[in-house]
C-alpha cells in the first residue's frame, strides 16, 4: 500500500476539512478547559465545607475519574484533528494522515461509546439498587 | 512502424514500456485502514444511535416539563414573572438540548455513512461529504462546549465565591 499518496480533493473541500479539524481542537480545549475547572470547583467546594478533607475525598474521586476520561477523549479529538488539518494543509502523504485521523476518531468514538454504555448500567444498577432500598424500608 | 506508411500508428511490441497513466491520486487502502474506518463508521453510528435514545428521552422530558408543569402551574394560579421567566429558560434549554442531540445525532450518521462509502468507492467526493457532515458535528459541540465552559467559570467565580 502507498501510504503517501496524495488525496485529489477539491480546494473548497481541503477548506472544509481544514475547518473540520480546528473546530475538533476548539471541542478539544474546551473539554479539557471545562473538566478542570469543574475538577477546581469541587475542591474549593469540598474545601469550604464544614467537614473538610472527607468531603474533598469523596468529591474528588469522581471528579477525577471525569477528568480522566474527558482529557483522554479530548486528546484522542485533538489528535485526529491534527492530523486531519495536515492532509488538508499539506500536499503530501494525504493518505497516511487521513487514516491516522480515522485512527485516533475511531479511537475518539470507541471511547465514547464505551463511557455512555457503561454510565447507561451504571444508572440502570443505581435504580435497581434504589428500588431494592425502598422496597426493604418499606417491609 | 509500417514502412509503406509514414502516418501508421506505432505497433506495441513484447518489450515495450507500458503506456504512461497520470496518477490521480485517489485511496488504496491496506487491510488494516479497511478495518480501521468500518470500525470508525460502526462507532460513529454507535455514538449516533445513544444521541438518538437521548434525544427521544429529552423530547418526552420536554412534553412531560411542558404538560404536567402547565397543569400544576393552573392549580396553583401561577408563579409570578421571575418564576415564569425561569420556567421558560429551563424549557428553551430543554428544547435545545434536545436539538443539538437530534442534529448531532443525524450529522454523525451521514459522516459515518459518507466515509465508508468514499472509501469503499474509492471517491473523494463522498470522502469530503463525510468530512463536511462532520465539520458540521464539530461546530455544533464546539459552540456547545463554549458556552459549556462559559457556564463553568460563570459559576466558579460566583456561586462558589472565587
Amino acid at each position: 500500500m502507498d501510504e503517501a499518496r496524495r488525496i485529489p480533493f477539491a480546494p473548497e473541500d481541503e477548506e472544509r476539512i481544514a475547518s473540520a479539524g480546528m473546530w475538533g481542537i476548539i471541542v478539544a480545549v474546551t473539554s479539557i478547559a471545562s473538566s478542570v475547572l469543574s475538577v477546581i470547583g469541587v475542591v474549593v467546594l469540598a474545601l469550604r465545607s464544614p467537614l473538610g478533607g472527607a468531603v474533598v475525598g469523596a468529591a474528588l474521586i469522581p471528579g477525577l475519574i471525569g477528568l480522566v476520561v474527558g482529557v483522554v477523549l479530548a486528546i484522542f479529538l485533538l489528535q485526529a484533528s491534527l492530523a486531519f488539518r495536515k492532509v488538508a494543509l499539506t500536499d503530501e502523504a494525504d493518505q497516511h494522515y487521513m487514516l491516522l485521523g480515522f485512527r485516533k476518531l475511531r479511537n475518539y468514538f470507541m471511547m465514547m461509546g464505551i463511557v455512555i454504555i457503561v454510565a447507561i448500567g451504571g444508572a440502570v444498577l443505581l435504580f435497581c439498587g434504589a428500588l431494592t432500598c425502598g422496597a426493604m424500608l418499606r417491609h | 512502424m509500417d514502412p509503406q506508411n509514414p502516418y501508421a500508428p506505432p505497433v506495441e511490441t513484447a518489450d515495450a514500456p507500458p503506456p504512461m497513466v497520470p496518477d490521480t491520486g485517489g485511496l488504496t487502502l491496506s487491510e488494516q485502514g479497511w478495518e480501521t474506518v468500518t470500525s470508525l463508521a460502526k462507532w460513529m453510528r454507535i455514538v449516533s444511535t445513544f444521541f438518538f435514545i437521548g434525544g427521544a428521552l429529552m423530547a418526552l422530558g420536554t412534553l412531560f416539563a411542558l404538560v404536567g408543569g402547565g397543569a400544576a402551574l393552573s392549580r396553583s394560579g401561577g408563579l409570578g414573572a421571575t418564576g415564569g421567566a425561569a420556567v421558560g429558560v429551563g424549557l428553551f434549554v430543554m428544547l435545545a438540548t434536545t436539538v443539538l442531540l437530534f442534529l448531532g445525532g443525524a450529522w454523525l450518521r451521514q459522516s459515518a455513512f459518507h466515509f465508508y462509502d468514499g472509501v469503499l468507492s474509492n471517491a473523494e467526493h463522498a470522502l469530503a461529504q463525510g468530512f463536511r457532515k462532520l465539520r458540521l458535528y464539530m461546530i455544533l459541540y464546539g459552540v456547545w462546549g463554549i458556552l459549556q465552559l462559559i457556564k463553568t467559570v460563570v459559576e466558579l467565580f460566583t456561586a462558589r465565591g472565587f
